[in-house]
């Protein structure tokens, strides 16, 4: 199993509940699937829902939604638009440095262990 | 236009194309279905981005989006919002997908749901099926799509049918001789001649436009209810497009098979991100420049204009010897979708629906994809060329990455949550699928609020957490398989556990 040490196998077996036949959610994996156990997973998740409606308040013209000119720069809504789908390539800059990243070294550390 | 260097310009790209075909023939594996549709799963990071760039973008993203800024303002918007955030989805999907794949030796979408699902065989085939129909009228489009411009800027010098049959011809032959390995080389080739265009066309817009300020002002001085949501705007249908082509970035049956590639999960991640920033910026906003500030040239009577005939009209008038450029990232952009559909659907048919009939060994599946890739390119060919054809061409092509919504909850189900069951991942795809279908076909009515896509969702996630909960979860083992033994190896498992996410 890549990036998973000797160890850490024989304590998934102690510690995780996938494999019971009578849970019927497990203790660590996103409730119903979607919604993530970790505080870091939630804030994604979070971010990620709020990117959706700050996207989404032009149209319903509350916030974002006109077509002056802003910072001489461009059309209002088009601006607002885009600083907004800029934040969602910062979220996925964030996420590849916190979970991204992380998954990569720790296969990699799993190959480097099942190599030794 | 200069009808002697449009031809010599298309042959030239043709014979660099079939180059390219002939090198990764030589380079192929011949009778290894790993090789032939997934690369041997040997994909770098440049390669990975460029056929992620390449597969996903079409000709809609080079014609059809700045047209239609130009036509419908910011209705289209949302263009940036999916093409920012889907390829995101790649890193949060995509690491179980790949290790999945890799320690399985899964090839489509359907190896992986049917495994999980205790090797369900009824979903393995609806996975197929569902997957050929999302392919078929989206490469059906491709075809037509390259054709119609190419026929709209040679002034009817190649003639809708001959372009149809020329490009199919062509895409034909380089998939079926060099396979996965032909089209992710030609990928990245194609992604870089449209994105190029696309940055050069944007810089070229700006200068026509008289300069950045005077070119924005112009603009909305033209035509400022295009810059603005007004009464008209429809919210229940940009969510619904905003969703569907979000999602269609994983679930697409041909970008899907693109998690399975990669060579590392280095690759994988900073590919995704890599591309969520070229998306935004180098397709999106540049066609948002082009179709924007087009409002404000002088392009004579655009009445009636469709979207795809902006971006030849304004060459046309203001730089007619780029003309040939542009009908090569024309067929650079619907080629390079085309390719990865044929591969896709024929991995499918193989795999899914034959494999699921008849025991196969290498040797028979390969040439069993072989010739359902002839098949399939002549289907595509007769469907585009036939008028019944062109008439249901729109709502299945409209509705095509939609279907791929209905993999959404079993898919979640097999990598994140134990408790789904092999019923509710069938009864949820094929109920969603169904709605979606009756809905676009309409043979159903439900309100217009939102669109047969997101419809379809909601039918799926309602049977899918509905029937699990009546029904037993999937076997002890595909549950270790796919979620207990892979809880140390990925960060978020192990800070739901409380251990530091990397060792």
């Amino acid at each position: 199993m890549p990036g998973t040490t000797q160890q850490e196998r024989q304590m998934t077996t102690s510690l995780t509940d996938v494999a019971s036949d009578t849970v019927s959610e497990s203790r660590h994996m996103p409730m119903l699937g979607i919604i993530p156990r970790s505080k870091m997973g939630r804030f994604f998740l979070g971010w990620a829902f709020l990117n959706l409606i700050l996207a989404m308040l032009p149209v319903f013209d509350i916030l974002g939604n006109g077509s002056q000119i802003v910072f001489g720069v461009m059309p209002m809504t088009i601006f607002y638009c885009y600083v907004i789908y800029t934040m969602n390539c910062v979220f996925g800059l964030i996420y590849y440095f916190l979970r991204g990243s992380a998954w990569s070294a720790l296969h990699a550390a799993g190959r480097e262990g099942a190599a030794q | 236009m200069n009808t002697a260097l449009t031809i010599s310009g298309i042959i030239l790209y043709l014979i660099v194309i079939f180059l390219v075909g002939y090198f990764a023939w030589r380079k192929n594996k011949h009778d290894d279905a790993d090789d032939w549709f997934l690369m041997g799963r040997r994909t770098n990071m440049f390669m990975l981005i460029g056929t992620l760039f390449a597969t996903w973008f079409s000709t809609f993203a080079f014609l059809g989006g700045p047209g239609t800024f130009y036509l419908t303002g910011v209705n289209w918007l949302l263009f940036g919002f999916f093409n920012s955030m889907g390829p995101i989805l790649v890193m949060i999907f995509g690491p179980r997908i790949w290790v999945l794949g890799k320690k399985y030796g899964f090839i489509t979408p359907a190896d992986l749901l049917a495994r999980y699902y205790d090797s369900s065989r009824r979903l393995k085939i609806l996975t197929g099926l569902v997957c050929i129909a999302v392919l078929f009228p989206y490469g059906a489009i491709q075809l037509s799509g390259i054709s119609v411009a190419v026929n709209s800027i040679s002034d009817g010098l190649i003639p809708y049918e001959y372009g149809v049959v020329g490009v199919a011809i062509c895409v034909g032959i380089y998939a079926v001789i060099g396979g996965t390995r032909a089209i992710v080389w030609t990928d990245v080739i194609q992604g870089f001649i449209f994105a190029a265009l696309l940055v050069g066309g944007a810089m070229a817009m700006v200068q026509w436009a008289g300069g950045w300020t005077a070119g924005w002002e112009n603009a909305v001085a033209a035509a400022p209810e295009k810059f603005s949501f007004g009464e008209s705007a429809r919210p229940g249908n940009y969510l619904t497009l905003l969703v569907l082509w979000t999602f269609g970035w994983i679930l697409t049956p041909h970008l899907w098979q693109r998690l399975y590639m990669a060579d590392s999960p280095r690759t994988l991640v900073l590919s995704s991100v890599i591309t969520s920033f070229l998306a935004l910026f180098v397709v999106t906003f540049t066609g948002a420049i082009i179709g924007f500030m087009a409002i404000g040239l002088d392009l004579g009577d655009t009445t009636g204009m469709i979207s795809d005939a902006l971006v030849p009209r304004v060459f046309v008038t203001y730089m007619p010897v780029l003309g040939v450029v542009l009908v090569i990232a024309i067929f650079a952009a619907g080629m390079s979708t085309l390719d990865s559909q044929i591969i896709s659907a024929s991995s499918s048919f193989t795999n899914d629906l034959y494999g699921s009939v008849d025991r196969l060994d290498q040797s028979k599946k390969m040439r069993a994809s072989r010739y359902f890739e002839i098949t399939f390119v002549v289907l595509l060919t007769l469907f585009t060329l036939s008028e019944s054809g062109r008439q249901l061409l729109i709502p299945l092509a409209s509705i095509g990455v939609g279907m791929a919504l209905v993999f959404l909850m079993p898919l979640i189900g097999a990598l994140f949550w134990p408790r789904a069951t092999e019923p509710a991942a069938f009864w949820s795809m094929f109920g969603g699928w169904t709605v979606m279908m009756g809905l676009q076909l309409g043979l159903i009515s439900l309100p217009a609020t939102f669109g047969p896509a997101l419809w379809g969702l909601f039918v799926s996630v309602i049977l899918f957490y509905g029937v699990t909960f009546m029904t037993n979860p999937v076997s002890l083992r595909s549950r270790q398989e796919f979620q207990g033994d892979l809880d140390m190896a990925f960060p978020e498992t192990r800070a739901a556990l409380g251990k530091p996410v990397t060792l």
